[in-house]
C-alpha cells in the first residue's frame, strides 16, 4: 500500500510546528477534511469523558440515579446508554458503582462498532482486538448475557485487563486467549458475527494521546498491513453471509476507506450501517460518510456507507466504522 | 488445558455453598453444573459460563484461553475457596449467611480494610470460623468477610476479598 504524502504549505508546517505536531500528518488531514482548522482547534482541547451503562449488573435507570445522587452531572451522548461526564466530584473510574460493574467508562464513538455489529442473542461472535474490553462488554450486553464471544487479545497484560473486565461487568458468555487472532481460524467454528477494533495509528485519540502528533508515515504501512490480515481472518472464520464490523480510532483512508476497498476484493460487500447508527446525532451531527475522493486512489462508492466521528463535529474522539457482509459462495 | 469439574470437584463447591448457608445447594448448583469449567492441575481455577458459550465449546476449545466465563474460585487439596465473582453469585442465592454494613465502613472494605463486625451478623459456623458474604446498606454485593479467624481480633469482620480488587489489582 502506497501511503499517501501531501507537502505541507509554509503556514501550516509553522502552525504545525508550534503546537508539536508532524506537520506531514496535519497536510493529509486537510486534504479528507475541508474543515480541519476545527478539527484542529478540537483536537487540542482535554478529552471528554463518558460512560456506557451496562445492563447485565442491574437496571441503568437506578445507576444513573445512583451516580446523580453523588452529584456525578451526566448528560446524554447520543448512543444508547452513552452519558457525557459533565461533573465527577470523585474519580467516575472509582465508584462503587463502577466496581460492581455498573457503567464502563469508555468514549461514545467507541460503541459505534457494538452498535454497527448489532449481535443477537445465540450468536456466536468472534472479537479480534478485544482489550480492555469496552466493546466485549457492550456486545454482551446488547445480547442480554446469552451470546458467545471469542475474544483475543495478543498482548498478555492486556489480556488481564480485558479478564478483569469482564469479571467485574458480569459478562459470563466470553472466552478469552491471550494469542494473536490469526489464532481464530484453528478453533473450527463459522462465526455469526466478527468485530475487528484494529490496532491503528490513533489519530482520533490525539487528545488523549499527545505523543502521537508526532507519528510518522511509516507508521500507516505498517498498520495497514496488520489490519488487512485480520480482515483475512475475519474472512475465513466468518460463516458465509456473516457479518464483520471494522473499525479504527485514526483518521487515516489507508487504515480505513482503503481498508474496506481491499476487503471488498477478499469477499466482502459493504453494509449500511444500522438505523441506530445512521440515526446518531453526536454533538447534534450525524456521521460523516466514509471518504471515496482521495488523490491518486479508486475507491469504490459503496465505501461511503461507512463512517467517521470526528471530534470538532461530534464531541468525541475520532473513530471509524465499517460494516460488513460476507458474500456467500 | 479446559475441562469439566469431577464429581468430587462439585462436592467442594457444594461445601463451600453450605458454609455460606445457603438453603439450596444442590439445587442452586444444579442450575449451573453443566456450564462450570476447570483449568487442569492444582490449584485449579473454577469457571461458570452461560449456556450459549457452553454449547459453543462442547468439550472444550482447541486452543488454550486465559479464561472463559466468570471465575467461581479455585479447588485445591479437595476445597473450594470463593473468587469474587463465585461469591457474588452465592450472594444472591437464598439464605447466603450475609452482614451489611454502613456507608463508612463499606468504603473501607472496598479499600481491603478489616472493618468492626456488626452487632447482628447471625450464627457462626460449627468450626468458630464464619465466612459472610458482604454488602452494603442498599444489599449491593461488596465482597466476602471472616470472623473468628486467629488473624484478626474477636469482632473484626476480615476482609478476604472485596470489589476494589478490580482497582487495585485487576488492570
Amino acid at each position: 500500500m502506497r501511503v499517501l504524502r501531501i507537502p505541507p504549505s509554509p503556514a501550516l508546517r509553522r502552525w504545525s510546528q508550534q503546537h508539536g505536531y508532524n506537520p506531514e500528518l496535519v497536510a493529509r488531514w486537510g486534504a479528507f477534511y475541508p474543515d480541519v482548522g476545527k478539527l484542529l482547534e478540537a483536537m487540542e482541547r482535554p478529552p471528554p469523558v463518558f460512560i456506557r451503562l451496562n445492563g447485565l449488573r442491574g437496571s441503568p435507570k437506578d445507576t444513573l440515579r445512583s451516580l446523580e445522587a453523588k452529584e456525578f452531572k451526566l448528560q446524554p451522548a447520543g448512543p444508547p446508554g452513552s452519558y457525557a461526564v459533565l461533573e465527577q466530584p470523585m474519580s467516575v473510574g472509582a465508584t462503587e458503582e463502577y466496581l460492581q460493574g455498573r457503567y464502563y467508562v469508555q468514549d461514545a464513538s467507541s460503541t459505534l462498532a457494538p452498535l454497527a455489529l448489532d449481535p443477537r442473542p445465540g450468536e456466536t461472535i468472534a472479537d479480534l482486538c478485544a482489550a480492555p474490553g469496552g466493546k466485549t462488554v457492550h456486545i454482551a450486553d446488547q445480547t442480554r448475557g446469552e451470546s458467545a464471544i471469542f475474544a483475543f487479545e495478543l498482548t498478555p497484560e492486556r489480556a488481564r485487563s480485558l479478564v478483569s473486565n469482564l469479571n467485574r461487568c458480569g459478562v459470563d458468555g466470553a472466552i478469552v486467549f491471550a494469542q494473536p487472532a490469526q489464532e481464530a481460524t484453528r478453533l473450527g467454528i463459522e462465526f455469526d458475527r466478527v468485530l475487528i477494533d484494529a490496532p491503528c495509528t490513533g489519530e482520533g485519540v490525539l487528545q488523549r494521546d499527545p505523543s502521537r502528533r508526532q507519528g510518522h508515515l511509516g507508521e500507516y504501512e505498517a498498520c495497514a498491513k496488520a489490519q488487512s490480515e485480520l480482515l483475512r481472518t475475519a474472512h475465513s472464520i466468518l460463516k458465509p453471509g456473516g457479518i464483520a464490523v471494522y473499525s479504527t480510532c485514526t483518521l487515516a483512508p489507508e487504515e480505513n476507506e482503503l481498508q474496506v476497498a481491499g476487503a471488498m476484493e477478499m469477499g466482502f460487500e459493504v453494509e449500511a450501517l444500522p438505523a441506530v447508527v445512521q440515526e446518531l446525532r453526536m454533538g447534534g451531527n450525524a456521521l460523516v460518510p466514509g471518504v471515496t475522493s482521495i488523490p491518486e486512489q479508486t475507491v469504490p462508492p459503496e465505501v461511503a456507507r461507512t463512517a467517521h466521528a470526528l471530534p470538532h463535529l461530534h464531541g468525541c474522539l475520532g473513530f471509524y466504522v465499517a460494516r460488513l457482509r460476507k458474500v456467500a459462495g | 488445558m479446559i475441562g469439566r469439574l469431577e464429581p468430587a470437584d462439585l462436592d467442594a463447591v457444594r461445601t463451600a455453598l453450605e458454609d455460606l448457608t445457603v438453603s439450596d445447594p444442590a439445587k442452586a448448583l444444579a442450575l449451573i453444573h453443566e456450564n462450570l469449567w476447570k483449568t487442569a492441575g492444582e490449584p485449579a481455577i473454577v469457571f461458570r459460563t452461560n449456556a450459549v458459550l457452553s454449547k459453543a465449546l462442547r468439550a472444550g476449545p482447541s486452543i488454550e484461553p486465559v479464561a472463559l466465563g466468570v471465575r467461581m474460585g479455585e479447588l485445591k487439596g479437595g476445597r473450594f475457596r470463593w473468587a469474587l465473582e463465585g461469591a457474588r453469585w452465592a450472594a444472591g442465592l437464598a439464605g447466603a449467611r450475609t452482614v451489611r454494613l454502613d456507608e463508612r465502613f463499606s468504603a473501607k472494605f472496598l479499600y481491603g480494610r478489616d472493618v468492626p463486625a456488626p452487632r447482628r451478623v447471625g450464627p457462626p459456623h460449627a468450626s468458630g470460623v464464619t465466612l459472610y458474604v458482604v454488602k452494603d446498606r442498599v444489599g449491593s454485593f461488596l465482597g466476602v468477610g471472616r470472623l473468628g479467624s486467629k488473624a484478626v481480633p474477636a469482632r473484626i469482620l476480615e476482609n478476604l476479598i472485596d470489589l476494589g480488587w478490580y482497582l487495585r489489582e485487576g488492570g
